[in-house]
């Protein structure tokens, strides 16, 4: 075999993947055949085996057996010399790996290697099974002997990306899965998170009272009651002081709003140690009441302190437990509370539901950071908790990016100033990207961001930053620019882009194959107006011509219109979902390849003294 | 690769756990001056950075640092981590941080407190480890670190490095040697301070390295100083004395086993030369694997062991290629280098100069003709330089950071430096062929031939070996995105791919909608339509020399067979240029329907000096021009 069907070019092949867990006598066998395809291959002849040495699992890696064999055929035992690594090591903790490698391996060896790996007995660990590697497994085999739980434990199964029809199987007291072919997880961009689209299947242990169908109610019920007891009945004096002098609701429910977001998050600052947390007070919060007391939280607190805040002024205000959907997709199947680790807040505001991000630091108000949009969430009220199928859907309205720009040809350059406007999410994003930082880091990581979209040699100079360090809706900033690179020659006529913001964007949708689903973080819209004057001795020859694409869930439009000495170009466009299913990606490509075409039509400008022209 | 210097550095890591805060130690405070000097955009300025640097009779080193950090901005931050290397033969005695927030509170960390980590990511093991200590820091906060280290190092030198990212207010080191010993200093990227008391120095106000793009490698512009520590009567070590020290390592490891042999003989058969299939066995078939354990960091594995196993690191191969070579009846020689072009400064002969391994290859004049990486030696003769590391890298020639630096060149009589080659621009080329039509919708579509040799294979190579079959097509796909935006290319060819030492040549088909743009009556076409070549424009009040791609050749023949309803009414003007560092000639012409442009593009130097930026820009800023102008037909 020097290749795999369907994967031309992998450098290696998983040719026999055995794994067996007992966890009756609390060990993990695993055994690899690989086969060597290319010299890039090579690198999965070096093996490093992690394992945590200490309490509680005091874990050991034994029986390591490897063995080369030579593409004609020969075996090239295996020397032993097997290292043990020092990963990380702290004072209560360490992580070491054992570490090897083969000898004669090339193009065409196959590689085996076996190990055991063993913890305390009577410790029971959840079984993960990532099925799906970076190269194909051709065949795979796993079995899990689980604890003999006698009605102390119960036990789950999920799986995520199995071949149609392939499910863990009970066999007397084991599991097992055979797998065949199963393809390597290649990225690509704009695909869902990678931890969702591999294939997988998790084991895990559970109370003895859990059982699929009342698992999440029963979650539920425990999220309400942790919840509802933090909020508690706190709140009243803050939000008594706060609204002295306040009459319009609307205005004090930003107030409230306001004031938990000038609090410490304590989430978002770096990691500190006991002596700090011991000199500056901090610990966990008790209560709503204990965080506005003392003016700091972690994400979740402050959420909930803004709950009680809000209630205590009259407000109609819950909190929703949310799956976020930045690493993994939410799935009821699954039941392991951690997957509903975000909070948000909902507060009926003359009659309509508001969501609220108060935990996340400088969210403007009714913005809520995206993973913890479109996702799964627990309505807790002081009543029974509800399953919502979808919070806080967003809309292409609510991350928009505004860019205008008033320029004149200076020689080759095109010269004067540009101003950048991120709204809503497209503001949060900047903010939270800098969030435990200075000003002069706000004001480098906007520079760097809108120079990128200029090409080569393009000077700016910021001029103004507002917005950035506030829970404003928006962040504004205003450059000095000069553009060199922009303005070309076409015999004796002049040539300028209109669309001089995405004169330097690359269709992420070269490529004329695609494999997963096209995935946007959020929904998002682009506005754009350039005013370009043109100098005395340059007169308007020809302008860009209308383009109105209309794809759905995507659209786009320009329009350039001349004045006198000037053309003032608008376009628009915007991206409406955030999942696309792969059967569609030929549009889609069509569509970005649609909009570049419309991008590119220039203003051609001749002289002032040529004819024609106006 | 050579074991790095057992040196500190500053690490991110988990957070440690801390004790009670103590009383700070007198130097803290006293490094902390009334008044801070403007300190410009820097992240953070050191007040104090020492080192007390104790040798023994018995030739035991003991260094203790100290070190005070005032956080300017948050990016400064980076500067509450110190870490600190060990090995099986170093240990670290103490270890202390210390921290004062803006808010006054005092914090005090042990070396308990520290995580160890092993160091390096390129070796299977390594027993070099690093211990990391992180204290609070905040804007405004001022940071301190302590340790004590003991060790035996192998050859009696240390280096003091002074200069930094960050502006330094006071540097000190101080030298204490045993009766009778003396210090030998040498200043490099530096003018040299005389010293203020027995063996030491102290610099004030030591500006900070400007975070400039594509400056010089920080190791060839940062000032520091090489002590050699000399017992009575010695001398300063001389680059000999460090080629002999390497060899009295190496030489030992060259014996040849009888399966050694055996492949030798079944390599070297045949009537071709031999030194080409000994060369590409220890370059392509032993892994690069790195085990680095105590002096393993220098010496290299038994040339038997490395041939069995096949694998091992830049000194196991350059000595199994010696070894297969030796049995051939040729007397290669080790080439000591650093992978980093100018790092080796000749004035401070040391082993930190280095950090891996080459072979010089004794060849005869007539084979000198066909290689490129062949230096005069007046007494060996021609001696072609070899990285059996390189993978990539065609036999003949030297990898791009190695050419035009330095090395030591390890002979039986000892050793001397050693100026590596630059290839000329003729070595690395790109040359594109393009054969294309236009529609009257304005498409353009045809084929396009791009063939890569020197390091421009070697670089597109290393970009596509990574990917599998799929991946590859999309990556040329992307990049010929990157010039045209709508495009497609299909029957990608890659041909040559695991053959360095041949051209890698890379065919498609491109279509190209909308390539053409119709402006009333107009139709403006770009005659270049692939590739762009100059860089991006450089700052002319810049500090630093600008560091370039390499030397290398471009040439584009393109060809546009233009639909027989349109006329030409103007096309791009001719352009020439020629200047030391660049040339660059392009023409468009149209006849018998087709519009033809060529160019050619060769860039001639690793480094541009300050007084050559301003010719530089012009060039650069002449060819994004060429590349911009469309032909116009009506």
């Amino acid at each position: 075999m020097n290749s795999v069907p369907g994967d031309a070019g992998t450098e290696a092949v998983i040719l026999n993947w055995v794994r067996i867990d007992d966890d009756t006598v609390s060990t993990s066998s695993e055994y690899y055949r690989i086969k060597i395809l290319t010299d890039e291959g090579k690198k999965y002849a070096e093996v490093e085996i992690p394992y945590v040495p200490g309490y509680p699992l005091y874990t050991q890696i034994t029986d390591v057996e490897a063995r080369t064999i030579r593409p004609d055929g020969t075996v090239v035992a295996f020397d032993a010399k097997v290292y043990d690594k020092v990963l990380f090591k702290a004072r209560r903790t360490a992580v070491r790996a054992k570490a090897f490698t083969f000898a004669d391996v090339q193009p065409g060896s196959i590689i085996e290697y076996r190990y055991i790996r063993r913890w305390t007995e009577h410790m029971l660990l959840d079984t993960h099974w990532s099925v799906q590697r970076d190269i194909p497994v051709l065949k795979s085999s796993f079995k899990l002997k689980p604890y003999p739980t006698e009605g102390q434990y119960g036990s789950f199964f999920t799986y995520l990306g199995l071949p149609a029809g392939k499910v863990p199987k009970l066999m007397r007291d084991t599991y097992s899965l055979e797998l065949e072919n199963m393809p390597a997880l290649r990225a690509e961009q704009f695909m869902p998170p990678e931890n969702q689209m591999r294939a997988r299947v998790n084991f895990f242990y559970t109370d003895s009272k859990i059982t699929m169908e009342n698992f999440w109610p029963l979650q539920s019920r425990k999220f309400a009651e942790q919840i509802e007891d933090f909020i508690g009945r706190g709140g009243k004096s803050e939000a008594t002081r706060l609204s002295q002098g306040v009459t319009d609701r609307n205005e004090l429910l930003h107030k409230l709003y306001a004031h938990i977001q000038s609090l410490r998050n304590l989430s978002f600052e770096e990691e500190k140690s006991e002596q700090e947390l011991k000199k500056e007070k901090i610990r966990d919060a008790r209560s709503a009441e204990d965080v506005l007391k003392k003016g700091s939280g972690y994400a979740i607190e402050l959420n909930r302190a803004f709950v009680a805040l809000a209630r205590s002024a009259g407000f109609e205000a819950d909190a929703i437990r949310v799956a976020p959907r930045d690493e993994y997709f939410f799935s009821d199947k699954l039941p392991n509370e951690r997957q509903m680790s975000g909070e948000i807040v909902v507060v009926t505001l003359d009659g309509k539901k508001v969501f609220l991000d108060p935990g996340t630091p400088k969210a403007p108000f009714g913005v809520v950071s995206w993973e913890k949009t479109a996702v799964p969430g627990i309505h807790v009220t002081k009543g029974k908790p509800s399953w919502m199928s979808t919070v806080a859907q967003p809309v292409a309205a609510d991350a928009i990016t505004r860019r205008s720009a008033d320029l004149r040809i200076e020689g080759d350059n095109l010269e004067g100033t540009i101003t950048i406007t991120f709204s809503g999410q497209e503001a949060l994003v900047r903010r939270l990207s800098t969030v435990d930082s200075d000003d002069a880091a706000r004001r480098k990581a906007i520079e760097d961001e809108v120079k990128e979209w200029f090409p080569a040699g393009a000077a700016l100079k910021l001029t103004s930053l507002k917005g950035h360090d506030t829970i404003e809706p928006s962040v504004t900033a205003t450059f000095d620019v000069t553009l060199p690179n922009l303005v070309s020659s076409a015999g004796s006529k002049t040539v300028v882009p209109v669309s001089i913001f995405t004169t330097q964007v690359k269709n992420p949708f070269a490529s004329t194959t695609r494999k997963h689903p096209i995935y946007f973080p959020y929904p998002s819209s682009e506005e754009d107006e350039v005013k370009l004057t043109v100098p005395a001795e340059l007169k308007i020859a020809t302008i860009p011509a209308l383009s109105d694409l209309n794809g759905g869930v995507l659209n786009y439009r320009s329009e350039t219109r001349r004045q006198e000495g000037t053309i003032t170009f608008k376009r628009s466009s915007s991206i409406g979902v955030t999942m696309i299913e792969t059967k569609y990606y030929d549009a889609i490509r069509n569509f970005y390849n649609a909009v570049a075409s419309a991008d590119e039509q220039p203003l051609v400008l001749v002289s002032a003294t040529a004819g024609g022209g106006k | 690769m050579i074991r790095r210097f057992l040196g500190v550095a500053v690490v991110f890591a988990a957070l440690a756990p801390a004790t009670f805060a103590k009383d700070l130690p007198p130097w803290i405070r006293a490094a902390i001056p009334a008044e801070l000097p403007p300190a410009g955009e820097a992240h953070a300025i050191v007040l104090l950075d020492e080192t007390v640097f104790q040798v023994s009779a018995t030739r035991e080193v003991s260094t203790r640092h100290r070190r005070v950090v005032k956080v300017l901005t948050a990016a400064g931050r980076e500067e509450a981590y110190l870490g600190v290397a060990f090995d099986d033969e170093t240990k670290i005695r103490s270890l202390n941080g210390w921290s004062i927030d803006p808010a006054g509170h005092e914090y005090t960390f042990r070396e308990r407190d520290a995580v160890e980590t092993t160091v390096g990511d390129y070796e299977l093991y390594t027993d070099t480890r690093m211990k990391v200590l992180k204290v609070p820091a905040d804007i405004g906060s001022i940071v301190a670190f302590e340790y004590v280290r003991n060790e035996r190092p192998y050859l009696m030198q240390s280096a003091w490095h002074f200069q930094e990212n960050v502006p330094v207010l006071l540097a000190r080191y101080q030298v204490v040697v045993p009766p009778g010993w003396t210090c030998d200093t040498r200043w490099l990227n530096y003018k040299g301070v005389e010293p203020v008391g027995p063996n030491t120095w102290e610099i004030r106000s030591v500006p900070a390295l400007l975070d400039e793009p594509r400056r010089p490698s920080p190791l060839t512009l940062a000032g520091r100083a090489g002590f050699n520590f000399l017992s009575p009567n010695a001398k300063a070590l001389a680059w000999s004395d460090i080629a002999r020290w390497f060899a009295d390592l190496a030489l030992p490891r060259g014996a040849a086993t009888p399966q050694l042999q055996a492949k030798v003989r079944e390599l070297a058969t045949g009537d071709d030369d031999p030194m080409v299939p000994l060369a590409r066995f220890a370059q392509r078939d032993v892994r690069y694997i790195a085990v680095e354990i105590g002096i393993g960091g220098y010496q290299p594995h038994a040339a038997g062991e490395v041939f069995t196993n096949r694998f091992g690191d830049c000194k196991d191969k350059a000595t199994l290629l010696r070894t297969m070579l030796k049995e051939v009846g040729i007397d290669a020689h080790y080439v000591l280098v650093h992978a980093t072009r100018g790092a080796t400064d000749p004035t401070f002969p040391s082993m930190h100069a280095f950090n891996h391994v080459i072979v010089a290859i004794p060849v005869s004049a007539e084979k000198a003709k066909d290689v490129k990486a062949v230096i005069t030696h007046p007494k060996l003769g021609k001696l072609l330089l070899f990285d059996p590391t390189s993978t990539l890298t065609p036999f003949g020639q030297l990898p791009d950071s190695l050419q035009a630096s330095r090395g030591l060149l390890v002979t039986a009589d000892g050793g001397e430096m050693i100026e590596l080659p630059a290839h000329a621009p003729e070595v690395n080329q790109l040359h594109r062929v393009a054969k294309l039509q236009l529609d009257a919708k304005g498409t353009l579509s045809g084929t396009v031939e791009e063939a890569y040799s020197g390091n421009m294979a070697v670089d597109m190579r290393a970009r596509l070996l990574g990917l599998n079959a799929v991946e590859r097509i999309r990556s040329i796909e992307s990049g010929v995105a990157s010039h045209l935006t709508i495009s497609t290319a299909a029957n990608v060819s890659i041909e040559y791919l695991d053959e360095p030492e041949s051209d890698l040549v890379i065919r498609y088909q491109l279509t190209a909608p909308n390539y053409a743009k119709r402006v009333a009556d107009m139709m403006l076409v770009r005659p270049r339509v692939l590739g762009q070549k100059a860089e991006t424009l450089v700052d002319p009040k810049r500090t630093y020399p600008y560091v370039t791609e390499g030397p290398s050749l471009h040439s584009d023949e393109i060809e546009i067979r233009m639909p027989s309803t349109v006329k030409l009414d103007e096309l791009p003007a001719k352009v020439e240029i020629k200047t030391p560092v660049v040339q660059y000639a392009s023409a468009s012409t149209f006849a018998d329907g087709v519009l033809r442009y060529q160019r050619r593009y060769s860039l001639h130097a690793y480094t541009v000096p300050l007084e050559s930026l301003a010719e530089l820009n012009g060039a650069w800023k002449q060819i994004l021009g060429d590349e911009r102008a469309s032909a116009v037909f009506k």
